[in-house]
């Protein structure tokens, strides 16, 4: 009992020596101010030395750090969370609303199905737009004077366009192009052969490209780092509205040589915007002789026989996918895990958990993503996988079922009329006669 | 001193919450100072708008609107109907009526300022006017192209216009050119076009300028899409 009052002495007095030491702090700083102060306001200076205005100082402080944390919209901060809370709804709560953009309202959101959002009727949701673009039109700008072929079931379907030249491209594929009669000094007899992937619609760019055409264009410079072995990627792209400035929609190009190393210009442009379109070139010659794994090589037999549709002699043929882009109803494309190049003429293999493979939990995928586990022995046996959550986190207010709707309605001005008679009164006075007085008619005197 | 102290900090207090004001009137002018989500903006896929507009039943799917097609000065203008199998051209200026809730691919060509050149913008109606019965043909809705949008839409650009009903409390008022033409507002792209038609009026069509050709190869049925019906007029046009 004893020790247990020592210690509470001791801790009473450090405590005390500590509580003395920070009010000697605070005042030591304090008075520094004070002492600035003092310079331009010698009779404020008096009174501030009271302590009243350090707690006036304190508040003020708070007040300033919560009034610029509200305002405070920097997007670098929005990467938690926390901050992202604070940003979007802040301290105090402006008011704002939120919703989905406009193509996720036209379905309820993840796991619910049925009519859209409340507001639409079924005469609505009835209908489907059928204007939505299943084609993209891509114009070849030049250099003007090129040769643009591709390829199809039994070869190359060769000239079937001059530079500038345009054609509808069926979306959601990636098209073998065959790229000849290069204008340019020393480009005489060179071929080449880029892939052409055209992305399925966004509802970001199908008014675009229902409406306009995609800008293609090989510059020199592409030719050249092309001619020095370098792989050029040239992503087309409709930048996001807040991007631009500008009144009107343009499109806007990447090209890989012109970034940075190491960034990605397909990545680079799905930030900026919604990509269209990914040319990809090199110096591969897929028409070499002899070389194995080129159509004109066949397998060695002699049975294949390539067919060649030349334009220039007015035989045409449309291109042949070398692979597919697996989309939704919407037009946007599935979540791609992993995607090999595929087999020209084949559509690539893009395993996809549940589409083109065994769902999650069943015995030979062990992993919800999409990407094989290892096998189970015995076969047959239970699943890896023992738990799999998803968890919400999206922050909902929409309030309440409104249980009693309550209608005010008014007219200006009011009606105001005659009011209604509720009360007449009728009242007959008759002269009053005393006896003998009783007057009669001249007819019935007596 | 005491008047001094008070007005001190009621001043420094009044200022902090005037800058947290100001800067929350600045993110706030961006997301717009009404405060309210619109749903649809000029990137909105086409035939959305008029979609919903008949679901939510602030117009009548199938009304006939009255609409006048005028050019820069002479052309043609050939309407696409029945899913692109019928069309006819038709001198401009062109007044037909169409119904609300489709979208109309229409051509534009035979232009005296542009000989070789022919577009095919679209026109959505989502909203209808209310002219007296009986002189519906005398209010027809301006669908006007004019030569800076078609030479932005031979550049590859893509131009979409909203024509708006005035609200008369808010209307300006706005010369009215030669040919019935009207005065065009540009707004920047950041900006929300059907909130901004919206706070001036009463939407009442889309119509959206690009460059894009049919296909020559094969007939592009999607590229002519509408299956909205049409009324031609049976009356000479002013």
């Amino acid at each position: 009992m004893t020790k247990r009052v020592i210690r509470v002495e001791r801790n009473s007095e450090k405590s005390d020596y500590q509580t003395n030491y920070r009010e000697k702090q605070k005042l030591t700083s304090f008075n520094c101010v004070i002492e600035s102060l003092a310079a331009w306001f010698p009779e404020l200076t008096e009174y501030l030395k009271g302590d009243v205005m350090k707690f006036y100082f304190l508040a003020l402080s708070t007040l300033l750090i919560i009034c610029v944390g509200c305002a405070l919209d920097s997007p670098d901060i929005t990467k938690s969370n926390f901050a992202s809370d604070i940003v979007n709804h802040g301290v105090f709560d402006k008011g704002e609303f939120h919703a989905p953009p406009a193509a996720m309202m036209r379905r309820p959101g993840p796991m619910v199905d049925g009519p859209g959002p409340g507001v639409m009727n079924v005469v609505a949701s009835r209908t489907i737009p059928s204007f939505s673009a299943k084609t993209s039109q891509v114009r070849f700008l030049g250099p003007a004077g090129m040769s643009i072929g591709w390829m199809i079931d039994t070869g190359y379907a060769e000239n079937q366009l001059v530079a500038p030249g345009r054609y509808n491209f069926n979306q959601g594929a990636t098209y073998r192009l065959k790229l000849a009669n290069i204008p340019g000094e020393g480009r005489e007899g060179v071929n080449l052969y880029p892939t052409l992937q055209v992305y399925p619609t966004h509802p970001r760019t199908d008014a675009y490209l229902s409406h306009n055409s995609i800008p293609v264009e090989l510059t020199h410079e592409d030719l050249d780092q092309v001619e020095n072995s370098n792989f050029v990627t040239k992503v087309i792209y409709l930048p996001d509205a807040k991007h631009q400035e500008l009144a009107i929609a343009d499109v806007e190009t990447l090209v890989s040589t012109r970034l940075d190393p190491g960034v990605d210009a397909v990545a680079e442009a799905d930030r900026r915007g919604t990509i269209m379109c990914v040319l990809r070139i090199g110096n591969m010659d897929l028409e070499m002789p002899g070389a194995p794994g080129n159509l004109q090589a066949g397998n060695g037999s002699g049975n294949i026989q390539t067919v060649s549709y030349d334009g220039d002699q007015g035989q045409y043929a449309p291109p042949k996918p070398i692979s597919r882009i697996a989309s939704g109803p919407s037009g946007v494309p599935f979540p791609t895990i992993v995607g090999n190049g595929g087999i020209p003429g084949q559509p690539a293999y893009n395993p996809i958990s549940g589409v083109n493979m065994q769902s999650w939990g069943m015995p030979t995928t062990g992993t919800p993503i999409g990407l094989p586990g290892p096998p189970h022995l015995p076969l047959g046996g239970p699943a890896g996988l023992k738990s799999h959550t998803i968890r919400n986190q999206t922050r909902v207010d929409i309030g309440k079922p409104v249980d009693h709707f309550l209608l005010d309605v008014k007219h200006e001005p009011g009606y105001r009329l005659p009011h209604p008679v509720k009360h007449m009164e009728y009242k007959e006075s008759h002269p009053v006669h005393s006896p003998g007085e009783v007057s009669q008619p001249a007819w019935n005197l007596p | 001193m005491k008047a001094i102290q008070t007005n001190l900090s009621g001043s420094i207090i009044i200022g902090m919450i005037l800058l947290s004001n100001l800067n929350n009137t600045f993110a706030q002018n961006h997301v717009g100072t009404d405060r309210s989500y619109h749903l649809l903006n000029q990137n909105t896929p086409p035939g959305v708008a008029s979609i919903w507009a008949g679901g939510t039943g602030k117009t009548i799917p199938g009304h006939f609107q009255q609409v006048k097609f005028i050019l820069p000065s002479d052309g043609s203008v050939s309407l696409f109907h029945n899913n692109g199998a019928s069309t006819q051209s038709h001198p401009a200026p062109f007044q037909v009526g169409i119904a609300v809730g489709y979208v109309y691919r229409f051509r534009i060509g035979q232009m005296k300022e542009y000989p070789n050149v022919e577009l095919y913008p679209t026109v959505e109606f989502i909203d209808h006017t209310h002219p007296p019965q009986g002189e519906e043909g005398k209010f027809p809705v301006p669908v006007e192209i004019t030569k800076k949008e078609i030479e932005l839409a031979l550049k590859g650009s893509m131009v979409t216009k909203i024509v708006y009903l005035e609200e008369p409390r808010t209307a300006n008022v706005f010369p009215v050119l030669d040919g019935g033409r009207r005065d065009i507002k540009t707004i920047p792209m950041h900006k929300n076009l059907m909130r901004e038609a919206d706070k001036l009026g009463r939407p009442m069509a889309i119509i959206r300028i690009g460059g894009r050709q049919p296909d020559k190869f094969s007939n592009d049925i999607a590229f002519f899409a509408g299956n909205g019906p049409i009324r031609l007029p049976n009356r000479k046009i002013d």
